[in-house]
């Protein structure tokens, strides 16, 4: 369970918005809502620690009984996803892949499992593939299946549907969501879309 | 610009060449590899020097500076504006001056006519060259993949290598290139903290500028041409070459 305890955002003093509660359960789907600029980025990057420090922060963080707040960000094992793919430009998709994968994972099993990804999101064969060689849909997949490699025990999402056309935007949504119950995360959705909170089916809470 | 400086490292590659080169010819009417033969194991050994100077302050001096930037990012504080005048300080000093007071310096220390202070006496001037060079693209470089990078669990280090330095590998090693330029060229630091008991490619053509033979100086001078333009050259085509099935970095 993800769960935010009177977390407040300030910028250089002024208050961005303050005392927000929330708890989603594991395989549940929340949904933050407001309009452009109101600091739905911002939170995400506070969870995930990687905040400037133009911000002031208070509240707490806990995922699963534990505190994230003295936590350092690769530590903290929250999945994220955004409106950009931020597939590594240098890496081929599978090395992208090959990235998220944790250290303890032994060689062998991690060829195997890099290929069994490629099969799940469609994209057998194209491990040597330049990401920016793929259609935007495929990109997507492929970040979505990065971020779940890196095993995440909670997922955010930074309006990640926003970019994508009509058509794939449904069936990307789909295949997220899926995944987030599948693995029992909890799961946070940022997105001023209204099409976007309604389709992610949990409470909608207003920033 | 470019043509000129080709032209002109040319034309020293023709002198030292040429065995006769009356003035109204464009090119030597008669050719020889005496000059080249007569110095060879001197052109070796300076050429080497040149190359071990450069290529160690420059590792130096890159280490240094991405220490400086990284330290600046995790730290979200820039580096304040005072330490950065004393970087630039050799820069903007009088070379002869400034060179003295670190001969003194290193007299009173023992070191001096050492190798490492010959070394540190390089760094000094390639230092704020790399630094000015690697500064922007450092600092511009899209801070959203250093941090899904740590989201995706991987720490400060593995970021660093697997993510930045990739990623900012034309910027670095443009930024080499460029300070193995300036170690290259530097003739007082090479003198003054060497003792003179180093010889470079410079100090050779600079010692035989004084002499008449212009022959002799076009060996010196056109390698001390040739090494800057062979690690420009190399620094613009590894990237492209690592890069080659990556449309974004071309
Ligand atoms: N690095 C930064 N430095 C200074 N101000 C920032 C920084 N990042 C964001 N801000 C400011 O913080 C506020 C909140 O930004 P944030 O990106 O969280 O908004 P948002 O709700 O995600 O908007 P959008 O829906 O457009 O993505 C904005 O006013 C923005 O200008
Ligand atoms: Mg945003």
């Amino acid at each position: 369970m993800l769960k935010l305890e009177n977390i407040s955002l300030k910028i250089d003093g002024n208050p961005l918005f303050s005392k927000l509660n929330l708890e989603v359960n594991a395989g549940q789907v929340k949904t933050v809502m407001g309009p452009s600029g109101c600091g739905k980025s911002s939170l995400l990057a506070h969870l995930c620690g990687t905040l400037p420090s133009v911000f002031q922060t208070s509240g707490k963080i806990i995922l699963h009984e534990k505190t994230l707040d003295d936590l350092p960000p690769h530590e903290r094992k929250l999945g994220i996803l955004f409106q950009d793919d931020l597939l590594f430009p240098h890496l081929s998709v599978g090395e992208n892949l090959a990235f998220a994968l944790p250290a303890k994972i032994r060689r062998h099993e991690r060829h195997d499992k890099i290929e069994q990804a490629l099969e799940e999101i469609e994209l057998s064969g194209m491990h040597e593939r330049d990401p920016a060689s793929l259609s935007g849909g495929q990109r997507a997949r492929v970040a979505l299946m990065r971020t779940l490699l890196a095993q995440p025990v909670a997922l955010l999402l930074d309006e990640p549907f926003s970019k994508l056309d009509q058509e794939l935007r449904g069936r990307f949504r789909k295949l997220v969501f899926a995944h987030a119950v599948k693995n029992r995360l909890p799961t946070l959705l940022v997105t001023h879309d209204h099409a976007d909170a309604q389709a992610a089916g949990g409470d909608i809470i207003a920033l | 610009m470019l043509g000129t400086a080709f032209l002109s490292v040319l034309g020293l590659a023709f002198w030292s060449l040429s065995l006769r080169w009356p003035y109204p010819y464009v090119l030597p009417q008669r050719w020889t590899s005496r000059n080249w033969e007569r110095h060879w194991t001197s052109i070796q050994e300076t050429s080497f020097t040149t190359l071990e100077l450069g290529v160690i302050a420059v590792l130096i001096a890159l280490i240094l500076v991405v220490g400086c930037l990284e330290n600046e990012q995790w730290r979200r504080v820039s580096f304040s504006f005072r330490s950065q005048w004393l970087l630039y300080l050799p820069l903007l000093i009088p070379q002869a001056t400034f060179l003295l007071g670190i001969q003194i310096l290193a007299v009173r220390l023992e070191m001096d006519g050492t190798f490492l202070l010959l070394v540190w006496s390089h760094l000094l001037f390639v230092l704020p060259y790399i630094f000015l060079t690697l500064a922007d693209p450092w600092r511009n470089l899209d801070t959203r993949f250093p941090q899904i990078g740590q989201c995706l669990g991987a720490s400060p280090l593995r970021v660093l290598f697997r993510i930045k330095l990739p990623l900012l590998l034309k910027p670095l090693l443009v930024a080499a290139a460029v300070g193995f330029a300036v170690s290259v060229s530097q003739y007082l630091p090479t003198l003054f903290a060497g003792g003179g008991r180093f010889a470079t490619l410079t100090t050779e053509a600079v010692s035989y500028a004084a002499g008449a033979d212009r022959r002799v100086i076009g060996v010196y001078g056109f390698l001390q041409a040739l090494f800057p333009w062979i690690a420009l050259l190399l620094a613009l085509a590894i990237p492209r070459w690592r890069f080659r099935n990556r449309a974004t970095l071309l």
